[in-house]
């Protein structure tokens, strides 16, 4: 991996970031749109690399791992590439276009997300900044 | 045989089988060449009704009979069959470099069938012919491809190859040479995906070929290639490309905007004519094999949220089909979004015209973001075209997406709401970036009656109303009025068998325009000794239209399907054209009369089939009793 | 007169925007002659923004525009 020390590195990076999108109003407006349970799957990369959001029922969930229920998507990429979509700099949709992103399930989700990931990026700047990782930060 | 080779390779994908075969010269000599010998082929063998992406459908591919001269103009050919986006006869033409190698590799043309059992790739070196995986190759864009099979085959071997977009049977999906020149409409990179062909690459290892008369052609190859090179619009276009005069074509309503519903935009003509791309974004010249128009542009946009490297650039099409039509005057949005296109093996005109169709909808209520998974759809939004949009489409993503990848007319049927009302097309294919209520009235009749579907080369019509044409010998001496039905349907009959036969020989419309009707019949003689005069070069012209009907009316195209969805025949709301109504069903009566056509059936009466040769076809469409 | 003359597209090639004196009652069709455009360009002109026929009789501070209809594919 590019930007990441071992599988742990990523997970806490990505559940931080969902956690301060679920503290902004527009954000957590928009993923309560969502309304999906959704797998970040990025276990090319190692057997634990993987997270979940639940946004089902107007309810903002995270946490590590596989969720208990079946996720209502699943969207497998490299830890790598989840860095640079959420830093912005890759395009999510053209992604699975090109198959960096396989998606199983709705894809309906993602594309809602797309026009939102400029905010995104913002907060996930000052995710790494706060986790000490200022160096991993795209510009 | 002379110029043509006289030998096709056939292939059946699902047995992996190939096989060469000879044709008749009848078949040349009836039927041309290019689009028309393969409507001829088609109609003889190929099984008609079959879904065009079903295993069962035939795909040709097929030269003219001028492929790998040495002329300007002449390295085009054809493809051909049952297009996925109309459901009727489709062929699409490509200027670049794989016409003259498959002619010196020994070939005419390329006929289809059946569908590989894994992603595959058709290699033709000279009369060595095999398949290949094309496993690594399967999801990857255009331009990476291009470059892997230069590296792995060779830089002068030539390919044909599609994107993302065909792989996933998008109903527009086409077929890039070169990773720049494009056999654009009609969706045959869908059917090249539904057969699981990635790519076709060739190569030849001579360059010989054997004319009808060697001397007598040279004389003619020295008279055409300077004065094709010198000519005004040669010079016009090479220095400012195809869109060279699209700020001209502002003023005379030509140009469309926003989903046809304007033919004025003074600031848009400023920002997107020819001659700022040449200062903002040109990096240099492109032509075709052969050619010294040189009309292709490359382009770099060096910085901004647009930018991208150098490579293929925009054509006139591109630029008003992901411009003004769909609310843009963004000349670098415009670069990206057809570099884009590009890619991932998406007609540029039919995406165009499908998402200004969209954002019309969106504008109007009749979709909202419960139909497209959120997104708003904007005109002028070029950052949700190009990021969300044209990904989506390519991909058939979400519910956007997989409406948007059936085209305009099918997306509308799907909406209702009185939504294919403000779609533009004719028979499913949607209408270019030229609006016949400021282009010419006579470019209305021209969509309507081309068999493909609305298209402005399928016949020379919009050259006739722009005054570039003149050809005593075969009654077009007329001095066109653009925004009138005046002898638009005395033109009409002769464009469309001029039209026809340029086609079929597979003769670029920029380079044809410097040849006159004499120097056709010399070309046809010469080079492969159709032994012609010019009543009998226009009556394959003609012959190649009607047979291209005949196979629509099989699957039941009538006269009701020459038409024009009701926004193109909506007067204009402002512009030059403004408050016009154009003569729409006076034009096409007066063409059926004029043609001997079938008013209700649309196809030529059986003795005006029988007049040109095609006693045989009158039978299948014209039952006894 | 004085008449200001607009090209637009490729007729930019041939004639720059500029005011131009010219004699009084010039037609349009003798306007096209003065200036160096191709004869193989078919011209559209524009007087004042209406569209005007080569018979047109120009008049003093007329704003001209000329277009052809030559166009790409």
């Amino acid at each position: 991996m590019e930007y990441w020390k071992n599988e742990n590195e990523p997970i806490q990076a990505f559940i931080k970031l969902f956690q301060g999108a679920m503290a902004d109003a527009e954000l957590s407006s928009g993923l309560k749109k969502v309304n999906q349970l959704i797998l970040f799957d990025y276990t090319e990369d190692g057997p634990n690399c993987s997270f979940w959001i639940d946004t089902r029922a107007g309810n903002l969930d995270v946490g590590p791992g596989k969720p208990s229920e079946e996720p209502d998507m699943t969207m497998s990429l490299s830890a790598d590439d989840a860095h640079r979509s959420w830093s912005n700099k890759l395009n999510p949709v053209m992604a699975i276009t090109r198959k960096k992103i396989r998606v199983k399930g709705s894809a309906v989700g993602l594309l809602k997300l797309a026009p939102k990931l400029k905010k995104v990026a913002a907060i996930y700047a000052v995710v790494l900044k706060d986790l000490g990782w200022e160096d991993k930060i795209l510009k | 045989m002379y110029g043509n080779t006289g030998k096709i390779i056939v292939v059946d994908l699902t047995a992996g089988k190939i096989e060469v075969e000879s044709l008749p010269e009848t078949d040349y000599l009836s039927y041309i060449g290019g689009s028309g010998l393969a409507a001829r082929l088609f109609w003889e063998r190929g099984n008609i009704q079959a879904d065009p992406l079903s295993a069962e459908a035939m795909l040709i591919f097929m030269n003219g009979p001028f492929a790998g001269l040495k002329l300007s103009g002449a390295s085009r050919s054809s493809v051909a069959g049952r297009s996925p986006l109309t459901g009727n006869w489709g062929d699409s033409s490509c200027g670049g470099y794989f016409a003259p190698e498959l002619r010196y590799a020994g070939f005419d043309g390329i006929i289809l069938t059946g569908k590989a059992e894994r992603p595959s790739l058709l290699v033709i070196e000279d009369s060595t012919i095999r398949i290949e995986s094309a496993e690594a190759y399967w999801g990857k864009g255009i331009e990476s491809v291009n470059r892997d099979l230069k590296k792995k085959f060779g830089k002068t071997w030539r390919n044909l190859i599609i994107g993302p977009a065909g792989e996933n049977q998008v109903k527009y999906a086409m077929i890039l040479n070169e990773a720049h020149h494009a056999f654009g409409r009609a969706g045959f990179g869908a059917v090249m995906g539904s057969k699981n062909l990635k790519a076709i690459v060739v190569k030849a290892s001579s360059k010989a070929m054997n004319l009808a008369d060697t001397e007598g052609f040279e004389a003619l190859r020295q008279e055409l290639n300077p004065r094709i090179k010198e000519a005004l619009a040669s010079d016009v276009m090479r220095a400012n490309g195809t869109a060279a005069n699209l700020e001209g074509g502002v003023y005379s309503g030509d140009v469309p905007i926003k989903n046809f519903t304007s033919n004025f935009w003074q600031e848009m003509a400023e920002n997107l004519t020819g001659s700022v791309l040449t200062e903002k974004y040109l990096t240099h010249g492109g032509a075709c094999a052969y050619c010294a128009i040189s009309c292709k542009r490359n382009v770099a946009v060096p910085e901004g949220p647009f930018a991208i490297p150098d490579g293929p650039g925009p054509e006139y099409e591109t630029i008003v089909s992901l411009g003004s039509l769909i609310g843009s005057m963004d000349l670098a949005a415009v670069c990206k979004a057809g570099r884009v296109c590009n890619d991932l093996g998406l007609d540029t005109i039919s995406t165009g015209a499908t998402i200004a169709w969209a954002m019309e909808a969106f504008e109007k209520g009749d979709i909202s973001t419960a139909d497209t998974d959120g997104i708003p759809l904007v005109w002028g939004d070029m950052e949700t075209v190009i990021d969300v949009l044209i990904p989506a489409i390519a991909a058939k993503i979400g519910k956007l997406g997989s409406l948007l990848a059936e085209g305009s007319a099918a997306a509308a049927r799907q909406i209702g709401k009185g939504s294919s009302d403000y779609t533009a097309h004719s028979k499913g294919l949607e209408v270019p970036a030229h609006d016949p209520r400021g282009g010419g009235h006579g470019l209305a009749l021209a969509y309507a009656v081309s068999p493909r579907g609305a298209c402005h080369v399928a016949f020379p019509m919009l050259f006739m109303e722009m005054g570039a044409c003149f050809y005593p010998e075969i009654g077009f001496e007329y001095e066109l009025e653009p925004k009138t039905d005046l002898n638009k349907a005395e033109t009409a009959v002769i464009a469309v068998a001029l039209g026809s036969l340029e086609n079929s020989a597979c003769f670029c419309q920029f380079a044809d325009r410097e040849v006159t009707i004499p120097e056709w019949v010399d070309l046809f003689n010469t080079v492969a000794g159709y032994g012609w005069d010019i009543e009998a070069m226009m009556l394959a012209g003609k012959r190649v239209f009607f047979l291209k009907r005949l196979i629509n009316y099989l699957y039941g195209r009538t006269a009701a399907d020459d038409a024009l969805t009701p926004r193109m025949l909506e007067p204009a709301r402002d512009g030059e054209p403004e408050g016009i109504e154009i003569n729409f069903d006076g034009m096409k009566e007066a063409f059926y009369r004029l043609m001997n056509m079938d008013p209700v059936k649309g196809i030529p009466v059986k003795s005006a089939l029988i007049a040109c040769g095609m006693a045989e076809e009158a039978e299948r469409v014209w039952e006894e009793g | 007169m004085r008449i200001h003359i607009k090209p637009a597209g490729i007729i930019r090639r041939y004639v720059e925007e500029k005011d131009l004196d010219v004699p009084a009652g010039l037609t349009i069709r003798g306007l096209i002659s003065l200036l160096s455009i191709p004869p193989e360009l078919k011209l559209m002109t524009f007087v004042n923004g209406q569209r005007k026929d080569a018979d047109e009789i120009l008049e003093d501070g007329n704003e001209v525009r000329l277009i052809t209809l030559l166009s790409g594919g």
